[in-house]
């Protein structure tokens, strides 16, 4: 009996005790969830593709490369009046509809002028599932009278596609 | 000749009822509380002390005195760990003598009463559980039942019921082995610091709850054991005794975060696949933070459990789940620590209380 009362209130001391910590540590993470996990969609627009489509003869268009948000080529011209056109392809693989916000090309500041870059217009709308192509033109300007000591020049690019309104 | 059978048992027992009832219909009544239930207990111990002599000095009064003395100044001492908050009372000399009419008198009354209903019924445990729930619920406010969410009235249960029934069982307990002036000091001295301290340690629900209880405890081992049952003592019971104290007090010490590590119960899927929604979190205070790194930190009245990934004047986070950073600017001061490991499904029990915490009280929402 006496074993049985000191079990009883031995265990009554525990519970309580355990009760206690269990809320306790509910109270500390209360609301925890709603941090910013309430995001159900999910963004995900991205490269996913860039081949060259057009390489002169005797031009070399390397091995262009991508990340999901990067690109990377090195075009190598032959003579005046060469174009190296590069196909960069994004798609729209999340299940939010974006459009496009800002598009910005910037070549090299001090670079040669006997490179020049054209880059097409993009898909304003990128819809669930849409792809867009968009194109990059190098070309060793027509009328170039020389041949540059410096051989490179690079080009700068911000795509950035943001959420559609009321998606 | 009268005055001896003013108190006889069966007169106790049916004013004992009469001031339960009373107490359960007008509890929230400030015309009972400050007058009747102290007039009331006024009454009885004038009556009590003309017919009954006075108890002795006894050994269990002395001890009571010394431990409540000791609890008070581990109490006091504990505000130097956790800070200090205004007493809820006002601490003029006044407003000391009006709670030691309103708080003093009843704690006196009702011990006298439990002790000289229990004396002659020691080894009836039906009566005896029935005295006590009856003292437990003519402790208890009411009000607290109507209160509108189900956090509050888990607040409530843990930090003043749980406690009052502990208190009480233990009372039970000495009254059936001691005199009433045992129980009347630590009854007193619990309520002691709240009325003639203008400062008193601070104490969330948690620590009030855990602490009065643990408190309880140790009192109900320490007669036990070295008071009532010197004789038969064996050393497997005072293990066991002590281990559930030393554990409780460590476990407390640990939810409390008094030691470098401590544990938290991960409510959301934001941080899926590192850890998940009922896992518990083990974090660690520490103050090189690099990204990476899964910190704990503090938003408003929210703790959130996210990785670091970029540093500059502020730390910015995510969740390994999320598909954005967190709009949170978190600084330095936020940070409560860095994350160790985790344990699995260990934090489900808090999901099911957070559930039942995020609903409103039914039995209040019915009045």
């Amino acid at each position: 009996m006496r074993k049985n009362k000191l079990l009883i209130i031995t265990l009554f001391f525990l519970v309580a005790i355990i009760l206690m910590a269990v809320g306790y540590s509910t109270f500390a993470t209360d609301f925890t969830i709603d941090g910013t996990a309430e995001i159900t969609g999910e963004w995900d627009v991205r490269i996913t593709n860039i081949t060259a489509t057009q390489v002169p003869d005797g031009c070399d268009a390397g091995t262009p490369t991508f990340t999901k948000d990067s690109i990377n080529f090195s075009a190598k011209l032959n003579k005046p009046g060469d174009e190296i056109i590069y196909e960069v392809t994004i798609e729209n693989l999340g299940t939010i509809d974006a459009e496009l916000q800002t598009i910005i090309f910037t070549e090299e500041i001090d670079g040669i002028e006997e490179i020049n870059y054209t880059t097409s217009e993009l898909k304003k709308d990128l819809n669930v599932g849409d792809s867009t192509t968009f194109y990059i033109i190098v070309t060793y300007v027509k009328n170039a009278k020389q041949v540059p000591d410096v051989k490179t020049k690079t080009l700068t690019g911000i795509i950035q596609y943001v959420q559609k309104e009321n998606a | 000749m009268f005055k001896k059978k003013m108190l006889k048992p069966k007169s106790l027992f049916f004013l004992f009822i009469i001031y339960a009832i009373s107490h359960i219909l007008l509890n929230t009544n400030y015309f009972y509380i400050h007058f009747l239930k102290p007039s009331f207990w006024a009454i009885f111990l004038i009556i009590f002390y003309r017919q009954e002599e006075k108890p002795p000095r006894n050994k269990e009064m002395n001890i009571a005195f010394l431990i409540s003395v000791l609890f008070f100044i581990l109490d006091f001492v504990s505000g130097f760990l956790f800070g200090f908050q205004k007493s809820l009372s006002n601490t003029s000399l006044i407003h000391i003598i009006i709670n030691g009419w309103k708080v003093i008198l009843p704690i006196c009354g009702m011990e006298i009463m439990r002790y000289k209903l229990l004396r002659r019924n020691k080894n009836n445990f039906g009566f005896k559980a029935f005295i006590t729930i009856i003292i437990i619920l003519s402790e208890i406010n009411f009000k607290a039942l109507f209160l509108s969410r189900n956090i509050d009235f888990f607040y409530y249960l843990t930090s003043i019921i749980i406690p009052i029934i502990a208190q009480n069982i233990l009372c039970t307990y000495l009254s059936c082995h001691s005199h009433y002036n045992t129980t009347i000091i630590i009854k007193i001295f619990h309520e002691l610091p709240n009325m003639i301290l203008p400062m008193i340690p601070y104490r969330d629900w948690f620590m009030a709850g855990t602490f009065d209880i643990i408190q309880d405890f140790i009192l109900y081992y320490v007669f036990q054991s070295f008071i009532f049952r010197k004789k038969t003592r064996n050393h497997v019971t005072h293990a066991s005794y002590l281990l559930t104290i030393i554990i409780s007090i460590l476990f407390v010490s640990f939810m409390l975060g008094l030691f470098s590590y401590q544990p938290i119960a991960i409510l959301s899927n934001s941080m899926n696949p590192t850890f998940q929604r009922g896992d518990i979190v083990i974090y660690k205070k520490e103050d090189k933070i690099v990204p990476g790194d899964i910190i704990v930190f503090q938003y408003q009245n929210q703790i959130i459990v996210h990785r670091v990934i970029y540093i500059n004047e502020y730390y910015i986070t995510k969740g390994d789940a999320n598909n954005t950073v967190d709009y949170i600017k978190v600084q330095k001061e936020d940070i409560k620590g860095v994350y160790q490991f985790s344990i699995q499904y260990l934090g489900y029990p808090s999901i099911w209380l957070h559930e039942w915490f995020t609903k409103e009280n039914e039995f209040a929402r019915k009045q």
